[in-house]
C-alpha cells in the first residue's frame, strides 16, 4: 500500500473501519502522521513562497531617489 | 399545528433556541423540523469529541501507548463520523477531522498537557454526562421536574484546581472567540452540574481548535464561575422553563422578528416565517428529526 498517497491511504482505512474491519491502532496512527507530515510540508512550502514574494516586492527606498546625482 | 408533547429534558441548545426566538424553538424542538441536510458542524464536532474520549480513556485508563491511544481515538472518530456525504464548502471533512485529532494530541501531549483528567476510583473523569432535575420546575404533562441535561469532555485538574474542560471545533478563532464564553449559559450549566455531583469546579477551560482549509489553530479560554453566577443562571433557567411551559399551555410561541431572523446568515426558518403558509415550506424544505438531549443524537421521525 506504499504507493497510495496519504489521503488515499486514510480513506482506504476509513472504508475498512466502516466495513467493520478495523486496522490496528498503530497503522491508523502511522496514516495520521503521514497526513500531518504532508500538510506540514505544504505549509512550509507556502510560507517560503510568501517570503520570496514579499522579498521581491520590498518597499522602494524613497530617500535614495532624491539624492543629488554623483553622490 | 397540533400541540406536540412538551420535552422531558432541556439542554443548553434548547434553551438557547427558546431565548433567541420561542417560535424557532417550537418549530425546531417541539415539532422537530430540521433542514434536510444534516448539520455537518454538529456531526463533525460529535465525532471529534468521541475520538478525544476514546484516546484519553485508552491512555489514562487502559495505559496504552501514545501511538495506540491516538490510533484508537481515530478509529472511533471514523465510526462516529459515519458515511455522511461531505458538503463541498465545509472544512470539516473526515480527513480534516482526523487531522484535527492528531494535531490536538501533538499540541497537548498526553504527558506534557498542563491539564490532567481527574481520576475517580481508578477511572479518569473523561466524558461527563448528566441529567438533573431543575429545582422548582414541573413538567406540564407528567408533573415531574423538568430535566436539565448535558455533556462535556472532561473534569480536569489545572494548577491544582478542578475545571470543567470542553473542546470546541471552529471555523476560525479570532479575538471574538474568547468573548463567546463569558456568561455563556452552556458553560455555567456544566459548572452547576459538576457541583451538584460534589465536584468543586472553579470554572471551565474551553479549548478551541480551528479547522482551516490548510492549517489548524489552537486557543484556550479560562472562565471562572463564582457561585453567585451559578445561582443566577439556575434562577434564569427556571424562569425560562416556566416561560416555555406558559407558551406551550397557551399554544402560542412568540416571534423574535428582529436580529435573530437575520444574524449569522439568516435563521433557517426565515422562508417559513416569511410565508403566509408556513406549513407548505416546512413540509417541502424540512424533515422531522428528533434531537434527544439525553442521548445527544438525532433520529428521524418515521
Amino acid at each position: 500500500m506504499t504507493n497510495l498517497s496519504p489521503i488515499d491511504n486514510i480513506n482506504r482505512l476509513a472504508k475498512l473501519i466502516l466495513e467493520g474491519k478495523d486496522p490496528s491502532p498503530e497503522e491508523m496512527h502511522a496514516a495520521l502522521m503521514q497526513i500531518r507530515s504532508e500538510r506540514g510540508s505544504a505549509v512550509q512550502a507556502r510560507a517560503e513562497a510568501k517570503a520570496k514574494k514579499e522579498a521581491k516586492s520590498a518597499p522602494i527606498d524613497i530617500a535614495s531617489l532624491f539624492k543629488p546625482k554623483g553622490e | 399545528m397540533p400541540r406536540p408533547p412538551f420535552p422531558a429534558a432541556i439542554d443548553s441548545t434548547l434553551r438557547a433556541s427558546f431565548v433567541s426566538c420561542p417560535r424557532k424553538f417550537e418549530m425546531e424542538y417541539l415539532h422537530h423540523w430540521k433542514p434536510q441536510t444534516p448539520n455537518i458542524h454538529l456531526l463533525a464536532g460529535g465525532a471529534f469529541a468521541r475520538g478525544l474520549e476514546v484516546a484519553r480513556l485508552a491512555f489514562w485508563r487502559d495505559k496504552e501507548s501514545v501511538e495506540r491511544s491516538i490510533g484508537l481515538g481515530a478509529i472511533a472518530l471514523v465510526k462516529a463520523y459515519g458515511t455522511l456525504e461531505e458538503p463541498r464548502d465545509s472544512t470539516k471533512s473526515l480527513v480534516n477531522m482526523l487531522g484535527a485529532l492528531c494535531e490536538y494530541f501533538v499540541h497537548y501531549g498526553f504527558s506534557t498537557d498542563s491539564i490532567h483528567p481527574l481520576v475517580v476510583v481508578d477511572r479518569p473523569a473523561v466524558e461527563f454526562s448528566f441529567a438533573l432535575p431543575i429545582p422548582g420546575t414541573r413538567h406540564p404533562e407528567t408533573g415531574d421536574p423538568v430535566i436539565y441535561s448535558g455533556r462535556f469532555d472532561m473534569l480536569g485538574l489545572y494548577n491544582n484546581q478542578l475545571f470543567v474542560v470542553d473542546e470546541k471545533t471552529a471555523s476560525q478563532l479570532g479575538p471574538s472567540w474568547y468573548n463567546n464564553w463569558a456568561l455563556r449559559s452552556q458553560i455555567t450549566g456544566y459548572c452547576w452540574a459538576a457541583r451538584e455531583f460534589n465536584y468543586t469546579v472553579v470554572g471551565a477551560i474551553i479549548r478551541g481548535l480551528a479547522i482551516l482549509t490548510k492549517d489548524y489553530k489552537h486557543a484556550e479560554a479560562i472562565e471562572y464561575r463564582p457561585q453567585w453566577q451559578v445561582d443566577r443562571w439556575l434562577e434564569q433557567l427556571r424562569r425560562d422553563v416556566k416561560r416555555m411551559i406558559q407558551c406551550w399551555e397557551e399554544g402560542y410561541f412568540d416571534w423574535n422578528l428582529d436580529s435573530t431572523c437575520s444574524s449569522y446568515g439568516g435563521c433557517q426558518f426565515l422562508s417559513v416565517c416569511n410565508s403566509n403558509h408556513p406549513e407548505r415550506w416546512l413540509s417541502a424544505e424540512f424533515i422531522q428529526r428528533v434531537w434527544d438531549p439525553l442521548t445527544r443524537e438525532e433520529r428521524e421521525v418515521k
